[in-house]
């Protein structure tokens, strides 16, 4: 063990100050002063003083039509998630960690989109959904599937689908890579005592892969669910939260009804609500995760 | 096994990948294309989406440089992300090496206070955070940006450097200070190379955060001389124009350097964001 003397004493305190102080001050302080402006209102300007609100915030948060669609919007989000995105992310790890050639090349491809800045790929998919003229149109019309065109931002109704469908060609990429990690680390020797009883291909990966990823599967439902609870860049670039908001996400909502409606202490409140929302799930799973552990 | 029968099986994995490949490469192949293009070959006909340019238009990039101004917002955000990673590592290798290294009873408690800031969404600070920034007058400055996307960005790579420096073997420090080594000797000269790998890692996604980031730009930087990329991307695309090959350009620009960061560090890239990721 290391004998404690004056000059390290120093050293640690000298290290460990200049990130603490920041992140407290910048971080967890704004947390907090969060979660305390959700009781009052305020009108933004810096020198006015908060007034006291109750759970006024809270109660018009609970009544407003644009909150509970901002979460139907998250459950499409992770409806997408779990139906689409898990299992095309699970296939495509499948794939990277097979034997086919040119491995390196598919993995390369499919992962550049994790690495762009979601404000470009936004505006690279609002080009090509655009109603008249887009590609995605104008591929359906070559294809004679007229009746497939859509205006895909445009139209209230498709739009909450449209976008947690980019959203899922931008995750997939690293899902893919969490996945696979579990999946290189399941033994060969489990699969050549399958092949040996006669499994096949799709059996393998039914049988030994998908039980032995359990953890895996975890880790996506935990980051899946905290990243649909945070979704905003994609719905800011793409529709500012609309047509008529209905593609509105809760972190779009607080933005707007902060910076554009200067409603401080409701945004407050939806800035709480998520906070303990990701929270509690985070929470829930990990401990899901030790109880199950306890129990093998 | 029965080569031919392999290869046979193989097939519908090539297919699926390949099918995948175009979904992934078309958005980008589609606006490199179209970056090269006119108005005209853009929007003349229905199917003009799908066409090549008639020639390659690389005065659509000079004018995205120009006109949008892209090539200041391109030297604000190499700046902001580079200062900012360099001051996640220096600050997150100093507190990770006290956690790590020392053992005081208080690490354990600081370990797990940092590994909060990684579970909190941003937007629940956005409100506050904007009205300190004003109470500073800290709009349009780089040292407040820079600053602010050190702090949001440092727990992940407290997370990432602690965890690396833990594995490193004990018995090094304690010959270490037998042999006379002080603290910042002990820091610099024997942990900091060591636990190389994990800084790196740490170095390029904090990087590829910042410069991929959009929020802190909107809400902190209205002068246009201090625009980071994404925002004066966005900017340029929203401004109203009337040739529209410049802004594909203007996204070509944005996004190529992640781009060559990404096929230089590859295998960096792809660990580093998966552990990431599966920190939080």
């Amino acid at each position: 063990m290391i004998k404690r003397r004056w000059n390290f004493h120093l050293v640690a305190v000298l290290f460990v100050l200049p990130a603490i102080l920041l992140y407290t001050v910048l971080l967890i302080n704004p947390v907090i002063q969060s979660v305390r402006m959700s009781f009052f209102s305020w009108n933004g300007i810096a020198q006015s003083p908060l007034v006291f609100a109750g759970l006024d915030n809270y109660k018009e948060l609970l009544q407003s039509g644009e909150f509970w669609r901002a979460l139907a919007n998250v459950g499409k989000f992770l409806a997408v998630g779990f139906l689409l995105q898990m299992p095309v992310s699970f296939i495509l790890s499948l794939i990277i960690t097979s034997k086919i050639k040119a491995v390196r090349f598919f993995k390369t491809i499919f992962f550049v989109p994790v690495i762009l800045p979601i404000t470009a790929i936004s505006i690279m998919w609002t080009f090509i959904l655009w109603p008249t003229g887009g590609s995605l149109n104008s591929i359906m019309q070559l294809l004679g599937m007229q009746a497939l065109i859509q205006d895909w931002l445009g139209d209230p109704n498709i739009v909450s689908i449209t976008i947690p469908l980019i959203n899922l060609w931008i995750a997939v990429g690293l899902n893919m890579i969490i996945f696979s990690a579990g999946m290189v680390s399941i033994p060969e020797e489990l699969y050549e005592a399958a092949e040996i009883d006669g499994a096949t291909g799709v059996k393998k990966v039914w049988n030994i892969t998908l039980p032995l990823m359990k953890e895996s599967i975890k880790i996506y439902s935990v980051l899946c669910v905290t990243g649909c609870l945070k979704v905003f860049d994609i719905v800011y670039v793409m529709t500012s939260g609309g047509p008529n908001g209905a593609s509105d996400v809760p972190a779009t909502l607080l933005y707007y009804s902060a910076f554009k409606y200067q409603k401080y202490g409701f945004a407050s409140s939806i800035g709480t609500v998520i906070l303990i929302l990701g929270l509690a799930v985070s929470i829930l799973i990990n401990k899901f995760v030790n109880n199950d552990e306890l129990n093998n | 096994m029965n080569k031919k029968l392999y290869k046979l099986r193989s097939l519908p994995v090539y297919i699926l990948a390949t099918v995948w490949a175009v979904i992934n490469l078309y958005p980008i192949l589609f606006t490199v294309i179209s970056s090269f293009k006119n108005n005209d070959e853009l929007f003349s006909s229905a199917t003009s989406a799908l066409s090549l340019p008639t020639s390659l238009r690389f005065e659509n990039y000079v004018e995205a440089f120009t006109k949008g101004n892209l090539a200041r917002c391109l030297v604000n955000s190499i700046f902001i992300s580079g200062s900012s990673t360099f001051l996640v590592l220096l600050l997150a290798s100093m507190i990770s090496f006290v956690i790590a290294r020392l053992s005081y009873k208080i690490n354990n408690i600081l370990l797990i206070y940092f590994t909060l800031g990684v579970m909190i969404p941003i937007h629940t600070t956005l409100v506050p955070l904007l009205k300190m920034v004003n109470t500073l007058h800290g709009q349009n400055n780089y040292l407040m940006i820079i600053v602010l996307y050190t702090t949001f960005n440092m727990p992940m790579a407290v997370l990432l450097i602690v965890g690396h420096m833990k594995s490193i073997s004990k018995s090094m420090d304690e010959s270490a200070i037998l042999d006379g080594c002080g603290p910042l000797r002990l820091y610099g000269n024997i942990i900091i190379p060591l636990t190389l790998p994990a800084i790196s890692t740490a170095g390029i996604i904090t990087f590829l955060y910042v410069y991929n980031d959009l929020l802190f730009g909107v809400m902190f930087i209205s002068n246009k001389s201090m625009y980071t990329i994404t925002l004066g991307m966005l900017t340029f695309v929203g401004a109203k124009v009337t040739e529209y090959g410049p802004i594909f350009a203007s996204i070509i620009i944005t996004v190529l350097p992640m781009v060559i960061i990404y096929l230089l560090f590859q295998e960096k890239v792809e660990s580093g964001l998966a552990a990431g990721a599966v920190k939080e």
